[in-house]
């Protein structure tokens, strides 16, 4: 993200009027390894620095290391939660959101974090998670059942067009619930939520998936049979990384993988344990229990009265 | 309306596959090296396609003699784009020619309509006398609202879409609860009919009746209300924040009615308008959705496996949609 001068002179002007120098360092202290403000500004460890001068010094090295965002984080955090069970008011922070918001950045109230904002720009990562950091995720992976006897039965292009309609049909029910694909391989692929009731919206585009589905093959599908996809949902802790190859090798991605090949029907969505847990009963009730040893996974499918 | 095919490739299905789904289409395979045998028994307004993917000059230049002599409607598949001329094949009197990028996205209702249109006025046929299934009183609306004026009679469709367990509902939402859930619902059914250009016209408590152009041809209605109740699950825990599966019952009618704006309905008197108020009300069941038998004749094809009869009101029959269990 740009930082514009103004924006950057209205921080510096907000820590210096807000806070001590004492504060700044507990700031320093959570965005750097090690940060000495008298190295930094030049004056000797006998002299006072001027709160201004300080701040000044500290915005332009946090810009510099591209840690302006997570500086007005802290900086929210004072103000509204408090650090050590004190609050620090902070002059001018709603201009400073708002300048961020003007960028296309807005503030995620639930997750204490600057995210991009859906309506301007889409990224993998919400433009908020850093690589390498371990955050909370619902995941949904989609797999197109049978790809290799389609390829090898249908001509190349009807593959592609059916294909393509999958993914656009898949994309239309992420993207409205804030979901990103992660990664994508023609027959499938997987999709994180992080935001909110991450766990529902998961659930639900894995629903919304299932019932388009059925439309598709109904209506539209130019196979000769119907297009069958098997969905999984399953939430948990993992380090967000943009490599897929080390996606792949996380415990809650081979879990989501073998909930989703082993015991999925196609045109039929599993959800975990983990993600049902929190659930109300009236929506649990849509799903059917499946038991396997010791773990208990739930399903969702259409099932329709016989016709007399 | 059938469709002959002639063609030697396995995968000539996918073309027409939409069709075949289309009520009122059927298509029919077969080999090319049928096309004259089969072709001279084929109905004066049959439409007939040629594949002519891969074949050589001559076989090409025998085919479409073959065609010529038929007297019959008829396109060219050209699935790989082989000809650069496809003029060539109008000249010898072709209706249509499907090349690579059509032939992918599949032959629809809408182009061969066009295609035998075309067809009929060229080859100069007679038109069988077909009876339209259903005989309207008055004109019909059109699919849109541009020509609909007030205090007009016209055939439109009605969807009558309805909560349940209203007492239940009541008791939860008491006082200002209610108006809120209410408008809640009226937003979702309002969002629900848009794309068919539907509009609310009578809205009464925890329901009401929507009215949507019909242009005599189509009753997009029936998909709509199909969808809603396919998704009525995701909607009741996802668009309405109460933890609870709502339940609601749609029923559809094509019939007529003097067209006022809303709010200004008092005084219609309209059959149509009291059949569908009594079908939701003393007929239909909590959580289904019905067809009169005037919708259900525009029903299309491959909906028509979901729908049952479910009896006779008021001397219609009655179809209701089957239900997810």
């Amino acid at each position: 993200m740009k930082i514009p001068a103004s924006m950057a002179s209205l921080t510096v002007k907000a820590l210096a009027e807000s806070l001590t120098l004492e504060n700044m360092k507990i700031i320093a202290d959570k965005l750097f390894d090690y940060y000495d403000f008298n190295k930094k500004t030049g004056f000797s460890y006998n002299l006072d620095i001027p709160r201004q001068v300080a701040a000044k010094q500290f915005v332009s090295d946090v810009k510099n290391e591209g840690l302006f965002i997570k500086l007005v984080q802290i900086l929210i955090e004072m103000h509204t939660t408090g650090y050590m069970g004190k609050k620090y008011p902070i002059k001018y922070l709603k201009e400073i959101i708002s300048n961020i918001r003007e960028q296309g950045i807005i503030y995620d109230i639930e997750n204490h974090i600057f995210v991009e904002d859906p309506a301007i720009r889409k990224t993998k990562n919400w433009g908020a998670l850093n690589e390498g950091e371990q955050y909370l995720f619902a995941l949904l992976r989609l797999d197109i059942a049978g790809n290799s006897k389609l390829v090898r039965e249908y001509p190349d292009d009807i593959i592609q067009a059916t294909y393509a309609d999958f993914r656009d049909m898949v994309y239309d029910a992420v993207d409205r619930r804030n979901g990103r694909i992660w990664s994508w391989e023609g027959d499938g692929g997987l999709v994180a939520f992080f935001f909110s009731n991450k766990n529902l919206y998961a659930t639900f585009a894995g629903m919304d998936i299932v019932n388009r589905l059925f439309l598709y093959n109904l209506t539209k599908c130019r196979l000769k049979e119907p297009l069958g996809v098997r969905i999984a949902v399953h939430s948990g802790l993992m380090d967000y990384t943009d490599k897929e190859e080390d996606l792949k090798r996380s415990d809650i991605i081979r879990t989501i993988t073998d909930i989703e090949a082993n015991y999925t029907k196609p045109n039929t969505l599993t959800i975990s344990d983990m993600v049902a847990k929190g659930f109300c009963k009236s929506m649990l009730e849509e799903f059917k229990p499946v038991t396997t040893g010791s773990k208990t996974y739930y399903n969702y499918s259409l099932q329709w009265e016989a016709a007399e | 309306m059938e469709i002959s095919v002639f063609s030697d490739s396995k995968t000539v299905s996918s073309c027409f596959s939409a069709l075949e789904k289309s009520k009122g289409f059927s298509v029919n395979y077969n080999t090319l090296s049928e096309l004259k045998k089969k072709g001279q028994s084929l109905p004066a307004d049959a439409v007939i396609y040629a594949d002519f993917s891969g074949l050589t000059q001559p076989a090409v230049k025998k085919n479409l003699t073959i065609l010529s002599s038929l007297n019959r409607i008829f396109g060219i598949l050209d699935a790989k784009g082989s000809y650069d001329d496809p003029a060539l094949f109008f000249h010898a009197g072709a209706c249509d020619y499907i090349g690579k990028a059509p032939f992918k996205s599949g032959v629809n209702k809408a182009r061969i309509k066009k295609v035998y249109e075309y067809g009929i006025k060229s080859l100069n046929i007679q038109q069988a006398e077909t009876a339209s299934p259903v005989k309207f009183t008055s004109p019909v609306s059109g699919n849109d609202w541009k020509k609909i004026t007030q205090g007009k009679e016209y055939t439109f469709s009605f969807m009558y879409i309805e909560l349940d367990n209203q007492k239940e509902i009541k008791k939860r939402f008491p006082g200002n609860a209610l108006e809120d859930f209410t408008r809640e619902f009226h937003n979702f059914v309002e969002q629900s009919v848009l794309n068919i250009n539907g509009k609310i016209w009578m809205w009464t408590d925890l329901g009401g009746l929507v009215l949507v152009p019909f242009d005599g041809e189509t009753c997009p209605a029936i998909f709509t209300g199909f969808k809603m109740m396919l998704n009525r699950r995701i909607t009741s825990f996802e668009n309405f924040d109460y933890d609870m599966l709502f339940s609601y019952r749609i029923a559809i009618h094509i019939g007529s009615t003097v067209y006022q704006s809303r709010g200004d309905t008092g005084k219609i008197v309209s059959d149509s308008v009291n059949s569908i108020y009594h079908l939701k009300e003393n007929f239909a069941g909590a959580g289904k959705m019905y067809l009169t038998e005037e919708a259900y004749n525009f029903i299309p094809r491959e909906f028509e496996n979901y729908f049952i009869k479910a009896g006779t009101y008021e001397g219609r029959d009655i179809y209701r949609m089957l239900e997810l269990v």
